[in-house]
């Protein structure tokens, strides 16, 4: 896919994206990340890891992406969606400048603010399963967080 | 919406129409850019969301918070509760517009939940607490549906031209 003009796309394209004009490794390709409530994130970017916590008896899910964009950064993508929903309850995009960042990035979230009222997370069972499940897919991906306490995305 | 034309999609550029509270109906010539239609099942107030471009180049953003009203022999009907068009200059501008509405101004007294009259004695705190944080978990409901609608809009036009 070609370049994405800056002022003929709705997508708020990343600082730099166009690259130093070195070649590009392999995979690289132009992608619109969905971030509700603004436009979405263009990246020139390939694609690093795909996780989500997916299984019977959640009232939500999460899955994460994160991409390497062209110009040195990170690129994660989170969607948290509900069983026999038709695509993603919720989506976010952002960029992070280094690895660490990304990690802090996700230990900011709670899942919770993506939950609509009555989607059977009500009672405080479905929280703990739900919030469970959620700190289990970042364990898996990330490991425990050093200090144990959760980071803000925003700081970072 | 309403009204739409026919099939803006399939046919391109024509003469388009929306109402407008409060004012005369924006009317021009343009087409379709990408439209969400934001109904969900259980809510009672949604908004349904369109881009137009016109000949002109400009760009035209169009929300509409659209009721889930009784109607008589238990059948429910949907009206717009509130139009809101507006022309812009520049696409950046359509999007900051889109992005920056307020959809819990949608939500108001007799629309959505019933009206009270504040200092009518013979309605008990209670009740007004009771109603209070209904509209607040209306309020949080529809500002997260306008919310995916904006995301899910503009993200089906990705990267293609507009």
């Amino acid at each position: 896919m070609s370049a994405p003009s800056r002022h003929r796309t709705v997508c708020e394209l990343e600082d730099g994206c166009f690259g130093s004009g070195l070649a590009l490794g392999p995979g690289f390709q132009w992608m619109a990340l969905r971030r509700d409530g603004k436009r979405p994130l263009a990246v020139l970017a390939r694609a690093l890891l795909q996780a989500n916590n997916r299984c019977s008896g959640l009232p939500s899910w999460s899955e994460i992406r994160i991409y390497e964009t062209s110009a040195g950064r990170f690129a994660s993508n989170l969607c948290h969606a509900a069983p026999g929903a038709t695509g993603p309850t919720w989506s976010d995009a952002w960029l992070s400048d280094s690895p660490e960042a990304v990690r802090a990035s996700f230990h900011g979230h709670d899942p919770l603010v993506a939950v609509a009222t009555g989607s059977g997370c009500g009672d405080t069972r479905a929280v703990q399963r739900f919030r469970g499940a959620w700190a289990g897919l970042l364990a898996a991906i990330f490991g425990m967080p050093a200090d144990g306490i959760p980071h803000d995305r925003t700081a970072s | 919406m309403n009204p739409r034309p026919e099939n803006p999609l399939a046919t391109g550029w024509g003469l388009v129409r929306l109402r407008r509270d409060g004012t005369h109906p924006l009317r021009f010539s343009g087409r379709l850019i990408a439209r969400h239609d934001g109904a969900a099942r259980r809510a009672t107030l949604w908004h349904d969301l369109a881009l137009y471009r016109t000949e002109q180049a400009c760009f035209v953003v169009e929300i509409v918070a659209q009721l889930l009203v009784a109607a008589p022999r238990c059948e429910r009907r949907i009206r717009p509760a509130r139009c809101h068009a507006a022309l812009f200059d520049t696409l950046d501008g359509a999007l900051t517009r889109m992005e920056s509405h307020d959809p819990s101004h949608d939500v108001c007294p007799g629309i959505a939940v019933p009206a009270f009259r504040l200092d009518d004695p013979a309605v008990p705190a209670a009740m007004l607490m009771m109603h209070a944080a209904a509209l607040q978990g209306l309020c949080r409901d529809v500002e997260r549906r306008y919310r995916i609608g904006v995301g899910v809009l503009l993200a089906d036009i990705g990267l293609r031209e507009v």
